[in-house]
C-alpha cells in the first residue's frame, strides 16, 4: 500500500482534546440547566430570595415559602427537566433510526395519537382510568400513530418530504378525533383544553410520579443501546453487515422513543418542537460520537424546556403563555431552517 | 480468532487454531432470488471457492449485487438455500454471521460527523456486542485494518471532509476490522481511481493468500477480475454463465457475446491474456472512426 504522509504531527494531542471537550460542554450545560431551574425556582407570584430558597430546601418547614416551593415550583422543575430531556432524546432517537432529518415526536404524529386517546379515555371513561394509566393509553396511541406515519412514509423511511407529509396528515386525523372528542365533553372541556395546550402549569409531585417510571428507565435504556444506535445511522444494510438485527432494533429503539414521549405527553400534554430541534443543535454543537449526541440532546432538552418555562411563567405574569408557543418560537426558525437547507 | 499485524508474523497462519476457517465457505444451492416477484437471479447454484477470490461480472442488471446479498444473508432465496457451515443463512443470528462474514455494500451512506477511526471501531459490534468496552484486541483490529487500506494518518478525520477514495477505503477498513473469515463486497473499486482500485485488489489478493480469507466480490472491469480471480464468474440476467478459473473463460468467447463487444486478447507476461474492447456489437453502423471531409 501506499504510504500517506501524515497531516496532523500532533494529531494525538488533538484527539486528546477532542475526547475531552464534549463531557465538559455537556455536563456545562447540564449545570446550566440546573442553576436557571434553581433560580426559577426563586421567581413568580411570590418572589423568594436566593438564602431562602436554600434554606427551605435543606430545612423544609411550614413557612409560606417552604410550601410553595415544596408543592409548586420544585417538582414543577423537575418536570421541566425530565420532560425536556425525554422529548429531546425521543427526537434523536426517531431521527437516527429513520435517517430522517424532520423525524420528531410531534412530526411522526406520537404526540398526537397519544393525545387522542388520553382526552378520548378522559372523556369516555373517566371513572375507569386513573391518571397513572395515562401513559399506557399515551403509549398505545403514539405507536399507533407512530405505526401509519411511519408505513406511509415508504420502505426506506428517509424522505423528508414524504415522513413530513404522512406524519402532518395522521396528526390531523388524531387532532380531528380530539375535538371531535372534545365538543361532547361537556364540564370538562375546560381541563382538557388546558391539557392540551401543553404546560406545566399546575404540575406537582404526583404528575412527576406519573412521568418518573416511564422517562428516567428510558433514559436509562438508550445508552446500552448505543452502539446499534450509531449503526443504524450508517444505513441498514451495513448496520446488518456488521451484527445488527436492524428489524428487530428499528422497532425497540421507536418503542423507546414512544415510551419518553408517551411518558411525557401524559403529563405536560403535546409539547412541540424540542424533539425536532435539539438533536440538530447536539450535531451543530459538533457531537461526534452516539453517546455525546445522545448526552448533549439530554442536556440541551433539559435546558431548552426549563428556559421555556421560565419564560412562560414570567413573561406574562400573572397569565402564563402556553409553554408550546414559547417552544414553537425557538424551534419554529430552526425548522424553517433545516427545511431551507434541504433544497440547497 | 486474532488477525495480527501482518509484520509481526511472517506469513499464513494468522488466524488461530479455533477458526472455523476448516469449514467457512458459501455455497448456494438452486437460488431464485428477487425482491419482489419478478426473480433476479433463478436456479443458480455456486460455492464459494474456499481461501481464494472468488470474482463475479457480468452486464448492468445481471444480478450480482443480488447475488452478493443473498451471500451475505440479506436477502432470503424464494427458492433453493444459501447456506454456511451447514446451517442456512438467514437463520444465523446477525451477530454471529457477523463474526463469520462481513460484507461491504455498494456505495453505504456517508456517517455525518463521524471520523474514520470511529467508523472502523463500528466494524468491531460483532465481537464487542453491546456493553464491552474496546479492548487491546479490538483496538489492534482496528489498527491493522487502518494500516491496510492506508489510513492510519486519516484516523482522526471527518468522513465527510476525506475524498471519495478515501471514504470507501474507510469503508473497507471496516468490513476488515470485523475479522471475519468471509468478505464480500459489492463493487468496491467503484469511486476509486486506477491506481487505487489495484491497491484494493492487490490488497484482497494479499488477504486471501497470506491470511487464507474467502473473498467474493463484484467488478465492472474485466481485466481487473482476469487478473486477480482465482475463481471467475459470468453472469447475464440472472444465469450463470462460466464459473472457474479465468484461463479458461477466455477461450469460450463468452466475454464477447456476454457484454455485446468486439475486441482481442493480448498476451500480457505474467498476467495471461487481457481483453482489449475496441468496439460494441450493439450498434448496428458504428460510426467511421476518422472521417475525412
Amino acid at each position: 500500500m501506499s504510504k500517506f504522509q501524515a497531516l496532523s504531527p500532533n494529531s494525538y494531542g488533538a484527539a486528546r482534546r477532542q475526547k475531552a471537550a464534549p463531557f465538559f460542554l455537556v455536563t456545562g450545560i447540564a449545570a446550566v440547566a440546573v442553576t436557571v431551574g434553581l433560580l426559577g425556582l426563586g421567581i413568580g407570584a411570590q418572589y423568594i430570595p436566593v438564602s431562602e430558597i436554600i434554606r427551605v430546601l435543606w430545612l423544609p418547614d411550614d413557612s409560606v415559602s417552604s410550601i410553595i416551593l415544596w408543592e409548586l415550583r420544585l417538582p414543577r422543575m423537575l418536570i421541566a427537566l425530565l420532560a425536556g430531556a425525554s422529548l429531546a432524546v425521543a427526537g434523536y432517537l426517531l431521527q437516527s433510526i429513520t435517517r430522517n432529518p424532520l423525524a420528531s415526536p410531534s412530526l411522526t404524529g406520537v404526540t398526537s395519537g397519544a393525545a387522542m386517546l388520553v382526552v378520548l379515555a378522559f372523556v369516555c371513561l373517566p371513572q375507569l382510568i386513573s391518571p397513572y394509566y395515562y401513559p399506557f393509553l399515551a403509549l398505545f396511541g403514539g405507536t399507533a400513530a407512530a405505526s401509519i406515519t411511519l408505513f406511509l412514509s415508504g420502505p426506506t423511511l428517509s424522505s423528508p418530504l414524504r415522513l413530513a407529509l404522512a406524519g402532518v396528515s395522521v396528526s390531523f386525523l388524531a387532532a380531528a378525533v380530539t375535538t371531535l372528542t372534545l365538543l361532547s365533553a361537556g364540564p370538562q372541556t375546560g381541563t382538557l383544553l388546558f391539557w392540551l395546550s401543553g404546560g406545566l402549569q399546575g404540575r406537582s409531585w404526583s404528575q412527576l410520579l406519573i412521568m418518573l417510571p416511564w422517562v428516567v428507565p428510558g433514559l436509562v435504556c438508550v445508552f446500552f443501546c448505543l452502539r446499534p444506535l450509531a449503526l443504524l445511522s450508517l444505513g441498514d444494510e451495513p448496520a446488518q453487515a456488521m451484527g445488527v438485527n436492524v428489524r428487530l432494533w428499528r422497532s425497540l429503539l421507536a418503542l423507546l422513543a414512544i415510551c419518553l414521549s408517551a411518558g411525557v405527553v401524559a403529563v405536560a400534554g403535546p409539547i412541540a418542537f424540542v424533539g425536532l430541534c435539539v438533536p440538530h443543535m447536539a450535531r451543530m454543537l459538533g457531537a461526534r460520537t452516539t453517546g455525546t449526541a445522545v448526552a448533549l440532546s439530554l442536556a440541551l432538552g433539559a435546558l431548552l424546556l426549563v428556559s421555556a418555562d421560565l419564560f412562560s411563567r414570567t413573561l406574562a405574569a400573572p397569565r402564563e403563555l402556553p409553554i408550546g408557543m414559547i417552544t414553537a418560537l425557538i424551534g419554529g426558525p430552526i425548522f424553517l431552517a433545516i427545511i431551507y437547507r434541504q433544497k440547497a | 480468532m486474532t488477525l495480527s499485524m501482518p509484520s509481526s508474523l511472517p506469513e499464513a497462519t494468522v488466524f488461530s487454531s479455533s477458526s472455523p476457517r476448516e469449514i467457512s465457505s458459501i455455497s448456494l444451492d438452486n437460488v431464485t432470488l428477487g425482491y419482489s416477484r419478478q426473480p433476479v437471479v433463478e436456479g443458480l447454484s455456486l460455492n464459494l471457492q474456499q481461501g481464494k477470490v472468488n470474482i463475479l461480472i457480468g452486464p448492468n442488471g445481471c444480478g450480482k449485487s443480488t447475488l452478493l446479498r443473498a451471500m451475505a444473508g440479506l436477502l432470503k432465496p424464494t427458492q433453493g438455500s444459501a447456506v454456511l457451515q451447514g446451517k442456512e443463512l438467514h437463520k444465523w443470528p446477525r451477530r454471529t454471521l457477523a463474526r463469520a462474514l462481513s460484507f461491504l455494500p455498494q456505495a453505504p451512506e456517508v456517517p455525518e460527523n463521524m471520523t474514520i477511526g470511529q467508523l472502523v471501531e463500528q466494524g468491531r459490534f460483532a465481537h464487542r456486542g453491546l456493553i464491552r468496552a474496546l479492548t487491546a484486541e479490538d483496538r489492534e483490529a482496528v489498527s491493522w485494518a487502518l494500516e491496510q487500506t492506508g489510513l492510519l494518518d486519516y484516523r482522526e478525520r471527518s468522513m465527510r471532509t476525506v475524498s471519495g477514495g478515501e471514504r470507501q477505503r474507510a469503508w473497507i477498513a471496516t468490513a476488515l476490522a470485523q475479522q471475519a473469515s468471509i468478505l464480500l463486497l459489492d463493487e468496491p473499486t467503484t469511486y476509486l481511481d486506477l491506481g487505487h482500485q489495484l491497491e484494493v485488489l492487490e490488497l484482497l489478493q494479499e488477504l486471501s493468500t497470506t491470511q487464507g480469507l474467502t473473498i467474493a466480490l463484484s467488478l465492472h472491469e474485466i481485466n481487473h477480475a482476469l487478473m486477480f480471480a482465482d475463481s471467475l464468474t459470468l453472469l447475464a440476467n440472472g444465469k450463470l454463465l462460466y464459473s472457474g478459473p479465468p484461463q479458461e473463460l477466455v477461450t469460450t468467447g463468452l466475454i464477447e457475446s456476454t457484454f455485446a463487444i468486439r475486441g482481442q486478447y493480448l498476451n500480457i507476461p505474467g498476467h495471461g491474456p487481457l481483453h482489449i474492447a475496441t468496439s460494441s456489437q450493439r450498434r448496428k453502423n458504428p460510426l467511421p472512426l476518422a472521417r475525412t471531409a
